[in-house]
């Protein structure tokens, strides 16, 4: 299984070098975006709930 | 776990501490990481060549990352990023050609391991004089300087290098000066930020790594930006020499996106760590620890170059690297000790 995975990434970037490099950039531009956006969401959730818990009354009608 | 693309077998949660490592680091200093992170691979026995491509990839994703984070800080000036990879693109080039100029004489390798050692020597012990200096005060002001060369920067800002403007057909006159509100700068002359870019892109292309540790000192110490300011922008412009190399590495087939992508995430994770320190811990201290880890990454280099001239003993490369991760292991919990005490302590810190 290995041997097969290897060689179809061989072939893969060995047939259009250009798209494989272009390809390998936006997985990563996109994988870092995601990344951050997500804790960007962890910290701003437990922000959230850190002040809540500060202050009970807040968010309460 | 395997990884197809550079056919070897490496422990996960190794490249996990090695990206969390990067990150942090990358977050704190702003700058790629390159030389830890392609030691740290080597270590781990991934390939050379995919050793350094898929450093390079991880330094533009960890990058980006930083960037954004900074620039939610209000720490990237933009202008000056853009005004700066003005210079860096043609250094890159010149950078090549050099190289190869060195390589028909027969003295690439060694002649840009020494000068990496000198740069790297020089730079350190600068940065760790001018953190104890700047803690004291100016003997002939009495006031304390944000850094020793406060004086001298205020000169580099100052100079009248070209007219103030230039008029070029169809496009109309076009400024020469700019200011730089993010950065504190007024009036500037563009060809010093295209003078600064140029040379940190000769230095990036020529010593393959270093380009960001080159840029940080010279924004601080030479134009005179605020070290969280200068740490924003420096990441900016790692971006883009770290999608340069990515793109080259990568159409020679030497990145392994598996091993990239995983070291990202943890690499994400520090660097919320490293953003976040910079706001709370002191700049003459941020510069402190930068200057000791440039200090071990000139001993790192220095003793690969003794062991490749087979003076020393057969263990000295693997010395080097395990340094350069021990430090940068140390300096990440140093981070994260400094963040909890400046927690405790509260007040959030001037940009210096």
């Amino acid at each position: 299984m290995h041997e097969s995975l290897t060689s179809f990434l061989r072939d893969a970037s060995a047939g259009n070098p250009i798209i494989w490099a272009l390809l390998i950039m936006v997985v990563v531009s996109i994988t870092s975006l995601v990344l951050y956006g997500f804790w960007e969401l962890v910290l701003r959730l437990t922000l959230y709930r850190l002040s809540s818990r500060k202050n009970p009354e807040e968010g309460t009608p | 776990m395997y990884f197809p693309n550079a056919e070897v077998l490496v422990n996960p949660a190794l490249l996990l501490l090695l990206g969390l490592i990067l990150g942090t680091l990358s977050g704190f200093f702003g700058v790629g990481g390159g030389f830890l992170i392609t030691g740290g691979l080597l270590v781990f026995g991934v390939p050379a060549p995919f050793a350094v491509g898929t450093g390079l990839t991880l330094i533009m994703g960890s990058s980006i990352i930083n960037t954004l984070k900074h620039r939610h800080l209000g720490n990237v000036d933009f202008k000056l990023g853009i005004l700066m990879v003005s210079g860096t693109i043609p250094a890159l080039f010149v950078a090549q050609w050099v190289i190869h100029e060195l390589k028909i004489a027969g003295l690439a390798e060694s002649t840009i391991r020494y000068a990496y050692v000198v740069v790297l020597a020089i730079l350190g012990s600068f940065i760790i004089y001018d953190s104890w200096r700047s803690r004291l005060p100016n003997p002939e002001t009495g006031v304390r300087e944000t850094t020793s060369t406060a004086a001298f920067s205020r000169k580099v800002q100052q100079l009248r290098l070209t007219p103030d403007s230039l008029r070029i057909p169809i496009i109309g006159r076009v400024p020469l000066y700019v200011d730089l509100p993010v950065s504190n700068i007024q009036n500037i002359c563009v060809l010093v930020p295209f003078s600064v870019g140029f040379l940190a892109g000769l230095f990036a292309g020529l010593l393959g790594a270093g380009g960001g540790t080159i840029l940080m000192p010279i924004l601080i110490y030479v134009v005179g930006i605020p070290t969280t300011v200068a740490i924003g922008t420096d990441l900016f412009q790692v971006i883009l020499t770290g999608s340069m190399g990515t793109f080259l590495k990568a159409f020679s087939n030497e990145v392994d996106p598996m091993m990239v992508v995983l070291m990202l995430v943890a690499a994400s994770m520090g660097s919320q760590l490293g953003t976040a320190a910079t706001r709370f811990v002191e700049a003459t201290r941020i510069r402190f620890l930068f200057g000791i880890t440039v200090l071990s990454g000139c001993l790192a280099v220095g003793l690969e170059q003794v062991s490749n001239l087979g003076i020393g003993p057969g263990y000295l490369s693997g010395l080097a690297t395990f340094l350069l991760l021990g430090v940068g292991g140390a300096i990440c919990l140093l981070i994260a000790g400094l963040l909890v005490q400046a927690q405790l302590r509260k007040p959030v810190v001037s940009k210096n």
